[in-house]
């Protein structure tokens, strides 16, 4: 026996909070026999808003909860995190924050075409929290004195400028720039835009001579016709909204104390993080939907790259209030009649109590339909911005992930995977979880820190798997045979099954089971492989259990109302209620 | 496991104190303990600045960096509309003289252009209720202290009012009637349970009342509430659900008072709407109740979502943990014991604390 003891290496536990515009969410991580757990989570209304306006007193109060859930003190009596832990298991090793609540950067784009320099400007701008307020072009007929009133009135956090090929001629742009130059002059009370140049390299001593050293210049976003590169403006743009929104949150100081080394990061950020963790674990896209608040997130990731598209002020919150332009859109989406009027009213309700949830089927199904609108108009957008203005589908994925309560927080699993299954309309065979906790951004943290743990985490069910998805694209008359199905399990046995064309089918597989399926589509169908090309494969079972969408692509709806309302209702009892 | 609910202060005789700022820094005409009338201007200021920018590069046909050889005036000097700026010299005779076409200044003089800007109008700030200035803030305004009843509301239009309080409907669930109008209700604030029309908005604006206080209205006429003269506020929410009990009963109790409308609604800030009906104070005004409340047995609250929207009934059960609601969620929440004794479990995120 050596006389030196070995001392174990001691392991860090964590507490991530995620302050988001409606809730704050405190997670902690530890570990719990030999390997790191989600040990508690907390959670509250953002309280970074009036009447409060300290953000830290939600993070507070989320982490009394998981004290109280746990018995173990991680704050001390004036409201203190106690970090490091000491032996006796208080306090905590490490502090870590994501943040969604900060309003978003509001912005002005100035470009020479609408749809070549500002097209790639805006798909920059969608990579962050950002709102587009105004946009200036060759083909604006305002007089500057009315882009400069614009401007005045708007007072940007941002200017974004993009505009011309690299090396071209591009006095025009200059000459736009002029107005923004002189508006800048304008501004009350020193106050000024954030300027960014992201446009023609070739003018860069030119537009910073007109503008100024302050402005911020990155590489350009369409440096050619038929090329774009938007990452160094993302980042910029990222970096633009820490420090002049996240930083202005009332009480990020106390969180950046407590975060020390670790700087609070937008919560996209630790979502792109995880995702491409994802990715790289399990060798597949991995797409995530995040209904929140005040926006919607879609974020993809493969080996190869993540993909970011936010829809700031569009979501559940007060940003509801966006959908009043699509009241027929919500409304095609209802299980029970309703005026348009009512959805009218709804939307002004929900938008003046943005906390709070439904208590009957009505506002439930309601507010599942808002939900499938926001996906669908923000998947619209992500795939127009990712690949083609006239792209309006995702390619196919292997994992899907929902986030935001009102897809996460349902009565019925099943309503998560339809909502997602209407919105999205993919094809393909991919598994569903759902973020229920809340806890993918603090995941995304960790990733950074400490991996292991993410891994360890997931493989203690942080994540609620659904179940997986078999989506066929095609189209055959109602009633005609789209797929044999032969499942083989161990609890089950052996099951057939002929799926109809425009059904939804469950098959019966538990969380921890697994499954083998022999898929057999017909000439008109395709499950991935090709029209009527078949395969085995292995799923895994799921709070659902396997979902087979024979419904077709694209999803057409009846157009007399009470029998739209009759299959969504029947699609939703298909798929559990 | 403690809880903080939204809280709507609903108060018969309360403290209230109240800042009235100015939007743009300014001059503060009251001083500390000097009794103010709702009429009575307490600061004032210039509007925001705005702006009129002539190309003279183009007009006078020369570079930008000549322009400053052909200007009548200096930067910083006042302009008089219709006076000459700048001429441009001919080969004979005086040359083109240009004209301003606005009162202000020559601001500045940017790249061949003249930005001039116009005179601002003045903008004077109202105390619009009866009260004691408790605190002057430097060039933005005061803090106003004012004894009586308070009701904080959900929504309002963005304007302010003030005139004496009249019926407009039977009872908290009643409809506004016209009939209820008559050559007094000019100048005066009318409340109501519910407004479910256009044309009960256009008859209250044509017989210039001061204000409208109701219940709840839809979201189509909450849309267009901008666009009358007199402020709206809804002290419920949106549809058709009528008025609280206790705030009609409060309202029904100060007929023919001198009531305020401050119908600014700010969601970011925390500004919402308020009521306010100056009273003497001849007991003690109770306290505000402030944000940082614990939930408890026994406090009123109104419930914010269908199938209960708007009744109000007494907590009578907090749960530390999350239960199971009616619809099979899982959440956090709390018994509350209607007025008509049933008791229902509701998410605490619903709750909406009566003081």
């Amino acid at each position: 026996m050596s006389d030196e003891q070995e001392t174990p290496q001691k392991t860090p536990s964590f507490l991530i909070a995620e302050v988001g515009h409606a809730s704050t969410t405190v997670a902690l991580f530890d570990v719990a026999g030999d390997v790191y757990r989600l040990i508690a989570r907390g959670t509250t209304p953002t309280t970074a808003f009036a009447p409060w306006q300290d953000g830290i007193r939600g993070v507070q109060i989320a982490i009394s909860q998981i004290a109280a859930a746990t018995g173990r003190k991680l704050l001390m009596d004036n409201g203190e995190l106690i970090t490091p832990a000491n032996d006796e298991g208080v306090g905590v090793d490490f502090f870590a924050a994501t943040i969604s609540a900060a309003a978003p950067l509001k912005t002005i784009m100035v470009g020479l075409l609408d749809e070549v320099s500002l097209t790639s400007a805006h798909h920059a701008l969608s990579q962050v929290y950002a709102t587009t307020v105004d946009s200036f072009n060759l083909a604006d007929t305002r007089s500057e004195q009315e882009q400069i009133e614009a401007i005045l009135q708007h007072q940007p956090d941002v200017i974004f400028i993009a505009g011309g090929i690299d090396g071209g001629k591009s006095q025009r742009l200059l000459n736009l720039l002029e107005t923004v130059a002189l508006s800048q002059n304008l501004m009350e009370g020193g106050r000024k835009s954030v300027i960014v140049y992201a446009g023609n390299n070739a003018l860069r001593e030119n537009v910073t001579g007109l503008l100024g050293s302050q402005v911020h210049v990155v590489e350009n976003v369409r440096p050619s016709l038929d090329v774009e590169q938007t990452t160094d403006a993302a980042r910029l743009l990222t970096k633009l909204y820490g420090e002049l929104k996240m930083a202005a949150l009332p009480g990020i100081g106390s969180l950046e104390e407590w975060s020390g080394d670790i700087e609070p990061v937008p919560t996209a950020q630790a979502l792109s993080q995880i995702l491409s963790y994802f990715a790289h674990i399990y060798h597949q896209r991995v797409l995530t939907i995040d209904v929140g608040s005040e926006t919607v997130t879609v974020i993809a990731a493969d080996e190869t790259q993540t993909q970011v598209a936010i829809r700031s002020n569009l979501g559940m919150g007060r940003s509801v209030m966006a959908l009043t332009e699509h009241l027929a859109d919500v409304s095609q989406w209802l299980t029970v009649e309703m005026s348009q009027e009512a959805v009218h009213d709804f939307l002004w309700h929900k938008s003046l109590h943005p906390q709070s949830v439904p208590m009957n089927e009505g506002e439930l199904y309601l507010e599942q339909a808002l939900a499938r609108v926001m996906v669908q108009q923000s998947v619209q957008a992500a795939a127009a911005s990712w690949y083609a203005p006239s792209t309006t589908h995702l390619p196919p994925f292997g994992l899907l992930i929902a986030r935001g309560s009102t897809l996460t927080q349902v009565p019925r699993a099943g309503q998560t995977i339809l909502t997602l299954l209407d919105a999205l309309q993919p094809s393909g065979i991919f598994a569903v979880a759902s973020d229920r906790y809340n806890i993918l951004p603090a995941l995304g943290m960790l990733a950074h820190i400490e991996p292991m743990a993410v891994v360890q985490t997931l493989e203690g069910g942080a994540l609620l798997d659904l179940g997986w998805v078999i989506a066929l694209s095609g189209r055959a008359q109602s009633g005609q045979t789209a797929l044999t199905v032969q499942m083989h399990s161990e609890r089950v046995g052996k099951l057939d099954l002929e799926v109809e064309s425009g059904t939804i089918e469950v098959l019966p597989l538990a969380v921890g089971e697994k499954a083998e399926l022999k898929l057999q589509p017909t000439r008109r169908f395709d499950i991935g492989f090709g029209p009527g090309k078949g395969k085995t494969i292995t799923v895994y079972g799921g709070a659902v259990g396997v979902v087979i969408d024979a419904r077709g692509r694209g999803l057409v709806l009846p157009k007399d109302a009470a029998a739209r309302r009759n299959i969504i209702r029947q699609w939703t009892w298909d798929i559990g209620g | 496991m403690d809880i903080f609910p939204s809280i709507t202060n609903v108060k018969a005789l309360a403290a209230i104190k109240r800042e009235r700022l100015l939007p743009r820094p300014g001059e503060v005409t009251m001083r500390i303990g000097q009794q103010v009338a709702p009429v009575q201007i307490i600061a004032r200021t210039i509007e925001q600045p705005r702006y009129v920018i002539l190309n003279a590069s183009r007009v006078l046909g020369v570079p930008p960096e000549d322009v400053s050889r052909y200007l009548l005036i200096e930067e910083g000097s006042n302009l008089s509309k219709g006076k000459p700026v700048m001429r441009k010299p001919a080969s004979f005779g005086r040359g083109k003289l240009y004209n301003s076409p606005v009162d202000g200044i020559l601001y500045h003089i940017y790249n061949g252009r003249l930005v001039l800007q116009l005179t601002p109008e003045v903008v004077e700030l109202r105390a619009m209720v009866h009260g004691y200035v408790n605190n002057v803030i430097a060039h933005r305004g005061i803090v106003l202290e004012i004894n009586g009843t308070l009701i904080q509301a959900i929504w309002g239009s963005g304007k302010e009012g003030v005139g004496r309080l009249r019926i407009g409907s039977q009872n908290e669930q009643g409809e506004f009637a016209a009939a209820t109008l008559d050559k007094d209700s000019h100048g005066s604030v009318v409340f109501a349970g519910v407004v479910k029309d256009r044309n009960s908005l256009d008859i209250l604006d044509q017989n210039g009342v001061k204000g409208l206080i109701v219940g709840s209205m839809p979201a189509a006429l909450c849309a267009a509430a901008g666009q009358y003269s007199y402020p709206i506020i809804l002290t419920d929410g949106i549809g058709t659900t009528g008025m609280a009990q206790p705030i009609f009963k409060l309202l029904q109790a100060a007929i023919g008072q001198e009531t305020t409308l401050f119908a600014q609604t700010n969601l970011n800030t925390g500004q919402r709407p308020e009521i306010i009906i100056p009273l003497p104070a001849t007991v003690n005004p109770t306290p505000l109740t402030l944000p940082g409340t614990k939930l408890e047995v026994g406090q009123s609250v109104r419930i914010i979502r269908a199938p209960h929207t708007g009744q109000v009934g007494k907590v009578s059960q907090l749960y530390e943990r999350a239960k199971s609601t009616s619809l099979g969620t899982r959440i956090a929440g709390a018994d509350v014991t209607l007025r008509d004794g049933q008791v229902i479990y509701v998410p605490y995120t619903n709750l909406d604390l009566l003081s």
